[in-house]
């Protein structure tokens, strides 16, 4: 028996230094790592798949669009903290609607199919102490990610959280039954507000405002099927929500403008086509804002 | 718990230790510990349905003690039909309902009526149809005066729940399992290594081969009408290696696992794809069912002995059962009613027994012949395979169409490499290790051990390089 112990403990030494040495390498790799990003980007486009369709990037001077599909608040506080200690645009351009506040963001970090992605997206940048008490966290599944993206061997790019602006040639805006019933409902219950992602959507305006950088909040045009039923409530909440920024920021909220369907990729999110259009409404209504 | 996660990964050293270091010196309490490490085990998959579990180990351990208490044959044969139709009522309602009360009401609608069908929304609790036959196993050799009814309950409840092998078997036969839960258990050094290699070709096989084979068979079975029938073909072929590996793997994790503890199990598969014929092909694939069969349904028929309507009623009745135990669908039946056909021939020319042997013993290569031999098994194998996934008959039906279409001589759509490095790789060695219960059993036994060590780092390194997306065990739901 001693002898066997000892045999799997002197075989399995090998493995765990392996694994012990990579993890720490990565840790400092990460921890090195900075975001790549064009020195002379001034404005920037974040938010979720919302913004990451329906802005496109070139139709500015000089834009970068990081933003990413299902990306929390939480998770686009993170990632603005850590880009701004290097990058400091002059204009930050935030996707907000009303799904942006629903409580379905709150599961993300629980949830079986959610929480693996966010926390490969995020393990580098995540502080989970600033959230832990105030939504579940499946911190399994965050080991298993830190796990399996930093033991096994040495990674030189852990910047998995910057996205990109999202083409989409198709149109398909019939959908908006199950996408209203993923962003608002659990079963057949309403999931109601997320207070956690408003409290992030004010970090996120606060730290904007403490680096000096003008904060826009976007919402880009959603299909009338899918505008129509968001639960009353949340549309209640969210209009407060922009009344409040509005005094002292630009909110560009263009949820209900009557896009043809050809402009949309599906119920919320706009195509290639559509996003050229709204970008261009966007830059107008940014130019005609008073200095 | 999945035999290839994390869970399990500590789950197994607390369990391997308290059984060595903290219950050694008291028989029973290493049985109680089982059994505790074998509900949680369960548990931690939907501790409702342990109720089931402890209700078959009444049941059964309580139908022991009667029969050894009278030789009334009335009465005997009452208690084992007790126990009979309390296993099977069980399996019948939590696998079958659904199954028979749609069959019922497609049946009147091919007489111009409909019905609704009375549906029950249950799940299928994992393994019940391997720990049923095990049970059942029991009270049949009881009564059949085989084995002595045991009255140690603790043993009892640890045989029917024993963890390495409660999901997915291998299913035990009483007569071999049970006794070596009174005996003393000493801690075998040599076993518990060769328990080690085991669980690590089990693994390999799970993680590297048949994760990576699901995911494109996943994939191509889904989307049957998108591909052209190369590509459907190679979607059979991976499901082949996906259940091949799935299974066996579990198997090898089973067996090894239990070798920890100091248990034999029985062996469950032999190298099945190497097969010349389609009856040795059952007679190394998952040979803990097929012998089940073999004793408790074929010989109880008649067997091979009697007339030739007979033995060709006795071998489709098998076969049809097999394919049923499997699931509650067509497909399954069907699946087993073209094992019956392939089978069939040999039966009625008396070459059902050839090939005892593992192919080309001793040598490096198969004959020709042998080689024609298996390339003709194993198609007709791969083709069985295609009902045994398919969603349904007419979904098989589709996937079939498409294999033999003109597409079939064009170049497949998917080519993964991965997948067929994982193939090659499975390929070399299972032939290499064809003589022992399981590939890795001889191999590097002989080499110095820098060299065995680094053949399981490199195994060990595959399962992180070439391991695919984590699925849950395909015979779990059996």
């Amino acid at each position: 028996m001693k002898n066997f112990v000892q045999k799997i403990a002197l075989f399995a030494l090998l493995p765990i230094i392996w694994f012990c040495t990579n993890m720490v390498i990565n840790r400092y790799l990460y921890l090195q790592q900075k975001v790549d990003l064009a020195k002379d980007s001034s404005v920037f486009i974040a938010g979720d798949s919302h913004p990451q369709r329906g802005i496109n990037p070139e139709y500015f001077k000089h834009a970068e669009n990081i933003a990413q599909s299902a990306e929390p608040y939480v998770l686009t506080y993170w990632k603005l903290k850590k880009i701004f200690q290097t990058h400091v645009p002059d204009t930050l351009i935030l996707g907000f609607s009303p799904h942006n506040i629903s409580a379905y963001n709150d599961l993300k970090f629980s949830d079986d199919n959610w929480a693996p992605e966010v926390f490969r997206r995020s393990y580098p940048i995540l502080n989970l102490d600033n959230i832990e008490g105030k939504i579940p966290i499946n911190y399994f599944t965050y080991s298993r990610v830190i796990w399996d993206n930093t033991a096994y061997f040495p990674k030189e790019d852990h910047i998995n959280y910057m996205g990109q602006f999202a083409k989409g040639e198709t149109s398909r805006p019939n959908d908006w039954e199950r996408v209203i019933k993923r962003q608002f409902y659990d079963e057949d219950k309403s999931l109601g507000v997320s207070e956690l992602s408003v409290q992030y959507l004010d970090s996120i305006v606060h730290l904007c405002t403490a680096k000096n950088i003008e904060i826009v909040l976007v919402s880009t045009p959603v299909h009338t099927t899918y505008f129509e039923n968001i639960p009353p409530p949340m549309m209640e909440r969210y209009s407060d929500l922009c009344q409040h920024y509005a005094t002292r920021h630009l909110v560009f909220n263009r949820m209900n403008k009557e896009y043809p369907d050809s402009l949309f990729f599906n119920s919320n999110h706009l195509n290639t086509l559509g996003a050229n259009t709204f970008t261009q409404e966007l830059i107008e209504e940014l130019k005609a804002k008073p200095q | 718990m999945l035999f290839n996660s994390i869970d399990f990964a500590v789950f197994l050293p607390i369990v391997f230790v308290l059984y060595w270091f903290v219950t050694q010196k008291k028989l029973t309490l290493q049985n109680v510990l089982i059994v505790i490490a074998s509900y949680v085990f369960y548990g931690m998959w939907n501790w409702k349905f342990l109720s089931l579990i402890f209700f078959s180990t009444v049941v059964d351990y309580t139908v022991g003690i009667k029969l050894s208490q009278t030789e009334n044959n009335k009465k005997r044969k009452a208690l084992l039909w007790t126990s009979i139709l309390v296993n099977l009522g069980v399996l019948m309602f939590f696998k079958y309902f659904n199954f028979f009360a749609e069959s019922f009401s497609d049946a009147f609608t091919l007489f111009g009526s409909t019905i609704e069908p009375a549906r029950l929304n249950i799940i299928l609790p994992v393994g019940i149809s391997f720990y049923t036959f095990q049970t059942m196993s029991y009270t049949i050799d009881v009564y059949r005066k085989k084995l002595e009814p045991t009255k140690d309950f603790i043993a009892f409840a640890a045989f029917v729940s024993f963890f390495p092998q409660l999901v997915a078997g291998p299913i035990e036969r009483a007569a071999h399992l049970l006794p070596q839960f009174y005996q003393k258990r000493t801690f075998d050094y040599v076993k518990a290594v060769d328990g080690m290699r085991q669980i690590m070709w089990g693994l390999f096989k799970k993680v590297v081969v048949a994760d990576n084979c699901a995911e494109y068979a996943n994939y191509i079975f889904n989307n049957a009408a998108d591909f052209n029938g190369s590509t459907l073909v190679l979607g059979a072929l991976f499901f082949t290696f996906q259940i091949y590996g799935d299974f066996s793997g579990y198997s090898d994790i089973a067996i090894g696992t239990s070798r920890l503890f100091g248990f034999d199990l029985m062996q469950n598969f032999a190298f099945p794809y190497f097969s010349r014929y389609i009856a040795e092909f059952w007679r190394r694939w998952h040979i803990s069912l097929s012998t089940w069969f073999r004793d408790y349904l074929y010989i109880p028929l008649g067997g091979s002995r009697g007339t030739l309507g007979m033995k060709v009623r006795n071998t489709f009745i098998i076969f049809l059962v097999s394919g049923f135990w499997h699931g509650a669908n067509w497909t399954f039946i069907a699946w087993g009613f073209l094992n019956a056909l392939y089978f069939l021939p040999l039966l009625l020319t008396n070459n059902n027994r050839n090939h005892i042997e593992i192919v080309a013993q001793g040598k490096l290569l198969p004959s020709l012949k042998e080689g024609i031999q298996m390339l003709v098994t194993f198609s007709l194998v791969v083709f069985a395979w295609i009902f045994f996934r398919a969603e349904n008959m007419q979904h098989a039906f589709n996937y079939i169409a498409g294999i033999f279409s003109p597409s079939l001589f064009t170049m497949p759509t998917l080519l993964p490499k991965t997948v067929f490095l994982a193939l090659l790789i499975l390929g070399i060695i299972e032939w290499c290790g064809r003589d022992g219960k399981y590939a890795l059993e001889t191999i590097g036994l002989r080499w110095k051990r820098p060299y065995r060590w680094a053949l399981y780092y490199a195994l060990m390194v595959l399962f992180f390089w070439l391991g695919g997306k984590q699925q849950a065990f395909i015979y779990f739901q059996f």
